[in-house]
C-alpha cells in the first residue's frame, strides 16, 4: 500500500516543478495575458453586485452588512494601534527610568562613627 | 472562534479575511489555538514602538549580546513577520540570538482602508528612519545592520540609497527583486497598457490578501498540490508534518497590500524596470543603487519562483559598495530563510558573514 501511495505521489510531484512551468509560460502568452486583466475586471463587477445584494438581503434581515463588520473592525483595530503605542510608550519609559536608575550617584553614605580609638584620645584630652 | 480563522486562513475566499480578523482578532492575529499548537512565533520578544498597524520588535535575550551591532530585521509588506520566527528550533532569529545579536524586527502588520495611502515614501522615509531611530536608542549603539527579506529588502535598498550618511552600517538583502525584467511572469500580466492595477485594489484601497495569494499560486500552479501529496506521504512523520504545516500556515496568512505602494511597485519595478535603470521613484526623489556604499551581501535562492535570480542577481552589481558579496544557496523562496535546508546553509552563512562586521563598536 506505501509502495503505491509513493508511487503515486512521485508520479504526481517529481514533474511538478516543469509542468507548473509550462502552464505558467501559456499564461505569459499573447492570447492569455490580456485575459488575465479582462478577467479581473469581470471578477470585480461580479464582487461588486453580489456584494451589494447581499448587503440588500442582510439589511433586510436586520444583520449587520460586510461594510459594517469592515468599520468595527476599523474601529478594533485603530483602538489595538492605539494601546500598542502605549504599551510601546511605557516600556520606553521603564527603560529610560532603569538606565537613570543605574547612572544616579548613590545616596551619600551616613558619615561613620569615630573609632574607637580616637575616641579614647578625645576622651582622654578631656579629662 | 479561534478555530474559524485558522480553517479558513487558508481558504480566504469563504468568507472575507477582514470580517474574519473582527470576528476572532487577537493581539497580533495569529495568537489562535491552532498557531498554539503550530508553536509559530515562539521567541520572547517585546513591543518597543508602534505606529498605525506596525510594530517594532526587540526579541529578549538572556545574556548580554556578543556583537554590539544590533539587527533589525525588515519584513516584505506582503507576508507575515514570522517566518523568520517559525518555531522552536527552526528560528533563524532564535539562531541569530544564540549567537549573540542583539535582534529587532519590523512587522508592518495589516494595512487597513486608513493606510492604503501609504507608498514607498511612507516606509523608507518615514517607517524605517523612526524605527531604526528606536532601535539605536533601546540598544544604546549609533550604528546597526539591516537584514532585509523579498520585499523588505527593496525596501532597505531605497533606505540606503537615500541615506548614505545615515545609522546603517551593514545591508543583508535575501531574495531581493530589483530588476522588473527577471519577473518575468509578474511583469507579463501586469505590465500590459490594458491592463488596470485599480482591478486589483478593493473597496479598503488595498490590495486583498486572496489576490495576493492567488498570484503567488499562479507563478506556480502545482505546487500547492504537490505540497499536499507530499504531506500525505508523510502523514505519519509528526514533525515533517508539523514543519509543513507551519510553513503552509504561514503562505496562507497573506496581509493586505498597500494600495498606493502596489501601483508605485507595478510602475516602478516591473513597468519601468526604475530600480535598474534613473533609481525608484521614492516620493520626489530617485533612490539609484549605485548610491549605496555600505558593505552589502545578498543571498539569492537557486529555485526560487517568486524573486528569480534574473530578477535578484543584479542586485550586488549595481551597488557601489566596497565590501559586496553575492551568495547563491540552493533551495525556493521560502526554503531560503526556513525550514530545515535554510538552517543548514543559509543561516552559518549569515553569521560568517556578520560577524567580522559587527564587532566593531559603533561609538
Amino acid at each position: 500500500m506505501d509502495d503505491y501511495l509513493a508511487l503515486w505521489s512521485d508520479l504526481l510531484t517529481k514533474p511538478e516543478a516543469t509542468l507548473s512551468e509550462q502552464l505558467v509560460a501559456l499564461t505569459r502568452d499573447d492570447v492569455f495575458a490580456p485575459l488575465v486583466g479582462k478577467q479581473l475586471l469581470l471578477a470585480v463587477h461580479a464582487r461588486e453586485l453580489l456584494g451589494e445584494r447581499i448587503s440588500h438581503a442582510l439589511s433586510a434581515a436586520n444583520l449587520p452588512t460586510k461594510t459594517e463588520l469592515a468599520a468595527i473592525n476599523e474601529r478594533l483595530a485603530s483602538l489595538e494601534d492605539g494601546v500598542a503605542s502605549v504599551q510601546a510608550y511605557v516600556t520606553r519609559l521603564e527603560k529610560r527610568l532603569s538606565r537613570a536608575d543605574s547612572v544616579v550617584a548613590p545616596m551619600p553614605k551616613r558619615p561613620s562613627a569615630p573609632s574607637r580609638t580616637s575616641r579614647k584620645k578625645l576622651t582622654g584630652g578631656m579629662l | 472562534m479561534n478555530t474559524v480563522v485558522q480553517d479558513d486562513a487558508s481558504n480566504p475566499s469563504i468568507v472575507d479575511d477582514e470580517v474574519l480578523h473582527a470576528l476572532a482578532r487577537r493581539s497580533l492575529g495569529v495568537d489562535t489555538e491552532f498557531v498554539k499548537a503550530l508553536g509559530i512565533a515562539p521567541t520572547d520578544k517585546e513591543l518597543v514602538h508602534a505606529s498605525g498597524p506596525m510594530r517594532l520588535y526587540r526579541y529578549k535575550r538572556s545574556t548580554p549580546a556578543v556583537h554590539p551591532l544590533p539587527l533589525l530585521f525588515v519584513m516584505s509588506l506582503i507576508n507575515r513577520y514570522y517566518i523568520v520566527d517559525l518555531a522552536r528550533g527552526r528560528s533563524l532569529v532564535e539562531y541569530l540570538l544564540s549567537v549573540g545579536y542583539d535582534v529587532y524586527l519590523i512587522d508592518w502588520g495589516r494595512p487597513r482602508a486608513a493606510h492604503s495611502r501609504q507608498g514607498l515614501e511612507h516606509y523608507v522615509q518615514q517607517a524605517i528612519p523612526e524605527c531604526m531611530e528606536r532601535v539605536l536608542e533601546d540598544s544604546g549603539e549609533s550604528k546597526l545592520t539591516m537584514v532585509s527579506y523579498c520585499l523588505g529588502g527593496l525596501l532597505a535598498l531605497l533606505y540606503a540609497a537615500l541615506h548614505p550618511r545615515g545609522p546603517l552600517k551593514n545591508l543583508v538583502c535575501l531574495a531581493t527583486p530589483v530588476n522588473g525584467e527577471g519577473l518575468t511572469n509578474l511583469r507579463a500580466w501586469c505590465s500590459r497598457s490594458d491592463f488596470d492595477v485599480a482591478t486589483l485594489i478593493d473597496g479598503s484601497g488595498n490590495v486583498p490578501p486572496e489576490k495576493v495569494l492567488i498570484a503567488m499560486q499562479l507563478l506556480r500552479p502545482l505546487q500547492q498540490t504537490a505540497s499536499e501529496v507530499t504531506l500525505l506521504g508523510h502523514v505519519g512523520d509528526r514533525a515533517r508534518t508539523t514543519d509543513q504545516l507551519r510553513l503552509a500556515y504561514w503562505v496562507g496568512d497573506q496581509v493586505p497590500f498597500p494600495g498606493t505602494a502596489m501601483r508605485e511597485l507595478v510602475q516602478g519595478l516591473l513597468r519601468d524596470n526604475d530600480a535598474m535603470g534613473q533609481g525608484m521613484k521614492v516620493g520626489r526623489r530617485r533612490a539609484r543603487l549605485d548610491a549605496i556604499k555600505v558593505p552589502v551581501l545578498h543571498v539569492a535562492a537557486e529555485h526560487d519562483h517568486i524573486v528569480p535570480l534574473a530578477s535578484c542577481s543584479d542586485l550586488v552589481g549595481r551597488v557601489c559598495s566596497k565590501d559586496k558579496q553575492q551568495i547563491v544557496v540552493k533551495g525556493g523562496h521560502v526554503s531560503l530563510v526556513a525550514g530545515r535546508n535554510a538552517q543548514r546553509r543559509l543561516w552559518p552563512e549569515l553569521h560568517k558573514w556578520l560577524e567580522p562586521r559587527s564587532q566593531q563598536r559603533s561609538h
